[in-house]
């Protein structure tokens, strides 16, 4: 395991088959990496460390580093892929949206401010805004793109400082307190873009459970987020 | 629930919003809220966080092998993304409109009552969403009326009371179906300026709501 992760700062081919395996997993028998991809979802330890995305997208900020690029793109792409077609974009569309995403990372590398959250969230809103964005192109509507964090300069306060802490571990962390049943309403909030009531439908629960399984979830996950260790 | 609560945007709101969920109409009235909203701000990072973390763990989807090597030209024949237009502030009746309401259309001021005047908001890309600025003589009552769907309105200028809280400018009011029918009352002597968005039309109930609705098409 040790000898694994000291070869991999800089290579790291676990994504190359779109597996989004890390680098942990390669360590793992294949009855185990088998046993983690049924895990779906609820395969945390499938995700590649939060310090790697940091570091490949240092050197595609500093050095233009395409292999550093390869492996964001490996990494990112097929769950923004994911998210696309479970949030209802048509498959013709897919590609492109994740295509202007992946183009918008390499540009606005350097402008990454780790201050502001982790890698995984920053490529979550530049996402966010490209389908936003995306739609609204539908319209036939010459659009004012949307900046990323939607141009809220925060104060350098004492909140920021506190959100600087929020590190991606912890998310995680506070997102594996979640009971499952809650989670996983809350990951249909988050990527099918439908209402809940569809939601109730397709999980087969009453819509008042859904309702009540999501907004307990977002109150632990704010108030476990709001008390910074 | 304290009144202060009232006032900001709520758990599923800021969800929404987070991950790109809510309609443009209501997105902006969030945009405009959360420019002046440091603790609504710091609740969206939450989400957004959760949002990345998410995103982290989903599965990957099939994609197109040639894909990385697409971007690579794109990114070799240097495109430079559309340039955002500069757009001049808007004003409403003299009154400068937040920044974050740049690039909408703002129709005709009308009268539905001598003290109570609505103008529609045009956000661009999605102009069926029902987006209104409305002007509040002090004193007025704005018909009651429940709610099909989620509402949110940002205090402008003035200020008003719904029986649950004060609102003042800078506040956010939301509403949704399981909220019972209210009655917002203008407080001061100010008139009230607010930005409003509704997912569905309104279920007014009263007479003026009746009047109402089908005059202002929300």
């Amino acid at each position: 395991m040790t000898a694994v992760r000291a070869e991999s700062p800089t290579l790291d081919f676990a994504g190359v088959f779109g597996l989004g395996l890390g680098r942990r997993d390669r360590a793992l028998t294949a009855k185990g990496r088998a046993r983690v991809r049924a895990q779906g979802e609820e395969a945390t330890a499938g995700a590649a460390r939060a310090e790697d995305l940091a570091a490949w997208l240092d050197c595609v900020a500093r050095n233009q580093d395409r292999d550093a690029f390869a492996r964001l793109h490996r990494h990112f792409a097929p769950k923004l892929a994911t998210w696309m077609a479970r949030a209802g974009m048509s498959h013709a569309h897919i590609e492109d949206v994740v295509q202007d995403c992946m183009v918008a990372v390499w540009r606005k590398a350097p402008l990454y401010d780790p201050a502001h959250g982790g890698v995984s969230t920053w490529i979550f809103t530049i996402a966010r805004n490209l389908r936003i964005d995306h739609s609204r192109r539908k319209a036939n509507r010459e659009m004012l793109p949307l900046s990323d964090w939607d141009d809220l300069d925060d104060q350098p306060d004492g909140e920021s400082r506190v959100l600087a802490a929020e590190s991606e571990t912890r998310v995680r962390r506070a997102l594996e307190q979640l009971p499952q049943e809650q989670k996983q309403v809350l990951i249909q909030a988050y990527f099918a873009d439908k209402p809940q009531s569809d939601i109730a439908r397709e999980l087969g629960l009453p819509l008042g459970t859904v309702k009540s399984r999501l907004r307990l979830a977002l109150a632990k996950l704010r108030v476990l987020l709001e008390d910074a260790p | 629930m304290t009144a202060s609560a009232f006032k900001h945007a709520s758990d599923e709101t800021l969800q929404r919003y987070a991950c790109g969920n809510l309609k443009p109409g209501l997105a902006l009235v969030m945009r405009v809220h959360l420019a002046g909203c440091l603790s609504c701000r710091a609740n969206l990072r939450r989400f957004e966080a959760v949002g990345g973390a998410l995103l982290d763990n989903l599965p990957p989807a099939a994609i197109s092998p040639a894909l990385l090597e697409k971007i690579f030209a794109r990114i070799d024949a240097g495109d430079t993304p559309r340039e955002a237009r500069p757009t001049p502030v808007l004003t409403a009746d003299g009154f400068a409109l937040p920044a974050a309401m740049a690039g909408c259309k703002i129709g005709p001021w009308r009268f539905v009552h001598p003290k109570l005047r609505w103008a529609r908001v045009e956000v661009p890309g999605a102009e069926t969403d029902r987006v209104i600025l409305l002007k509040i003589a002090a004193g007025f009552a704005a018909p009651a009326h429940g709610h099909g769907g989620l509402e949110l309105t940002q205090v402008l200028a003035g200020g008003f009371t719904d029986g649950r809280a004060q609102y003042e400018p800078g506040d956010l009011v939301e509403a949704d179906e399981s909220l019972d029918d209210h009655e917002p009352r203008v407080t001061g002597d100010e008139d009230c300026l607010c930005l409003a968005a509704v997912e569905k039309p309104l279920r007014i109930r009263s007479l003026l709501g009746r009047l109402f609705q089908p005059l202002m098409g929300i």
